[in-house]
Parts: structure tokens; sequence; C-alpha cells
């Protein structure tokens, strides 16, 4: 069955840090449908940690992959494939990053390794 | 020195005109201290890899984030191509990104040796987003 999403990212800037009076820099709105969605807490080991494995999931289209690193400390390397070699991306402490439309979903893995101890993620997938 | 508030809201219903939501989901960032921020709003050109593709930020000689680039944001405004991000080189193998027609990326703790660069698949697209950092 064919769902509706509605992600809008919103930028604000701040001179001081409780953001009393922000300035709106950007609200960016997209719209668009999915069939499967999942969304949950995944611990990140100081070893590879798979977070997404195609053998055990459905999805043949990748339309968003979402993911906050939720620890204070410690980043996280983000390895996504649908070709060789790797490719690692990095998420900070507290930081957020998106991918979208990796090539071919059926042969992506996405695993990730914490730098220097376990930490915690959310990861939200959006996918058909 | 100044803040930067990043939130990613997901609105998720069986209903297109989304009146009705099944879930709603943030993401927020809102300990970013940023110091510099550059907004850009152009046409990538169209290759065909390994080619010349557009170079949006030469990140081993800026001056305006001399320390960290915390976030590149892109938004592909184009209905029906694909754009490619990537990193160091103009080789097609440093591709780090898609960014599907109409989607948005976010990239986040960019190293600060690499070049970033971006090429469209299949037609010209125009593309716009925001440099942060410090």
């Amino acid at each position: 069955m064919t769902n509706y999403y509605k992600k809008t990212i919103e930028l604000l800037y701040s001179e001081d840090k409780d953001f009393t009076d922000p300035k709106v820099l950007d609200k960016i709105e997209t719209t668009g449908s999915y069939t499967i969605y999942w969304h949950q807490i995944v611990t990140i080991q100081t070893t590879t940690t798979k977070i997404y494995e195609n053998s055990y999931t459905p999805i043949t289209t990748l339309e968003y992959v979402i993911i906050k690193n939720l620890d204070d400390t410690n980043y996280i390397s983000l390895s996504h494939r649908d070709s060789a070699p790797a490719k690692v991306d990095r998420v900070g402490p507290g930081k957020i990053l998106i991918l979208t439309d990796e090539d071919d979903p059926t042969n992506v893995d996405i695993t990730a390794q914490a730098n220097s101890a376990a930490c915690d993620i959310e990861v939200l997938i959006l996918g058909d | 020195m100044g803040y930067l508030k990043l939130k990613v809201n997901s609105v998720l219903s069986t209903r297109d005109d989304y009146k009705q939501a099944d879930f709603n989901i943030d993401f927020l960032d809102d300990t970013t201290e940023i110091t510099a921020y550059l907004k850009f709003d152009f046409e990538v050109d169209a290759v065909v890899p390994p080619a010349t593709y557009t170079r949006i930020l030469t990140l081993s000689n800026t001056t305006i984030f001399p320390n960290e680039i915390k976030y590149i944001i892109l938004e592909n405004l184009d209905d029906t191509n694909k754009v490619y991000v990537l990193y160091d080189s103009n080789a097609g193998s440093s591709i780090t990104m898609h960014i599907g027609a109409g989607k948005i990326g976010i990239l986040t703790d960019i190293d600060r040796t690499v070049d970033v660069f971006l090429g469209a698949l299949g037609g010209a697209v125009r593309t716009r987003g925001y440099v942060l950092g410090t």
C-alpha cells in the first residue's frame, strides 16, 4: 500500500545559545511516497556494525535514510555501498546525515563503526 | 560565533493531503556552533563519468571555513535527473552520495582536505543549498 511522506528541513541561526531571537535561514519541504518504513535506535560498536542489510529487507528503492548520532562525544564512520569501493561518510556527535537514492538498494549494506566507544544512533529509512 | 538549529521533520501519512499524520518524527541538532554559512543556487552540468564535474567548494583553499565544515545541505530542484556528490577529485570513483530528483541530502563533518564536486545525470540540474561551518 502506498503511503506518503512530507519532509521539512528547517535551518535556524542564532547568536545566542538559547535561540531567543533566531534568524530563519531556510525551510525546505519535499514530498513523496513510500511503502516500507523503518525507525529504530541502533547501537554502533567500535567494530563494523550493520545498520541495514538488504538480505533481510524487501526494499528495492531507497527513498531516504536519515541518521542522527545520539552520542555526545564519539563520531561514527558510515559506510554505504552500491558499488566498490565503499563510500564512507563521518557523522559527528549530535549530527544528522541524510542519504537518498542509492543506485541499487538490493546490493547495498549500510554499516557503521564508532571511533572510540559504542554509541547509539537513530535511524529512519523510507523505501519501496 | 553563532549557533545552528537543524530540524528534520518527517510526517508519514496514508493520505496524500497529509491531513492525518500516522507518524511525526523529528531529528534535531541544536548544539552545532558555526561562524559562517554560504548559500548557493546554481545549475550543475550534466556529465558522463569520468568527466569534469562542477566544483562547489575548494575546501583546501577556502578562507571562509578555516576550521571545520559542519554541514553541506543540498536540494535537487529537478523533476527528473539525479545529482552526484563527489569528494576530492573529478574521478567517478569518489562519488559519495546521490540526490534524487526533488530530494534533499545532508552531509556532515566533511574532511577539510577534500574538495566537493557535483555532477548531474541525464541533464543539467538546478541545485541549491548551504555550506555551514567555522
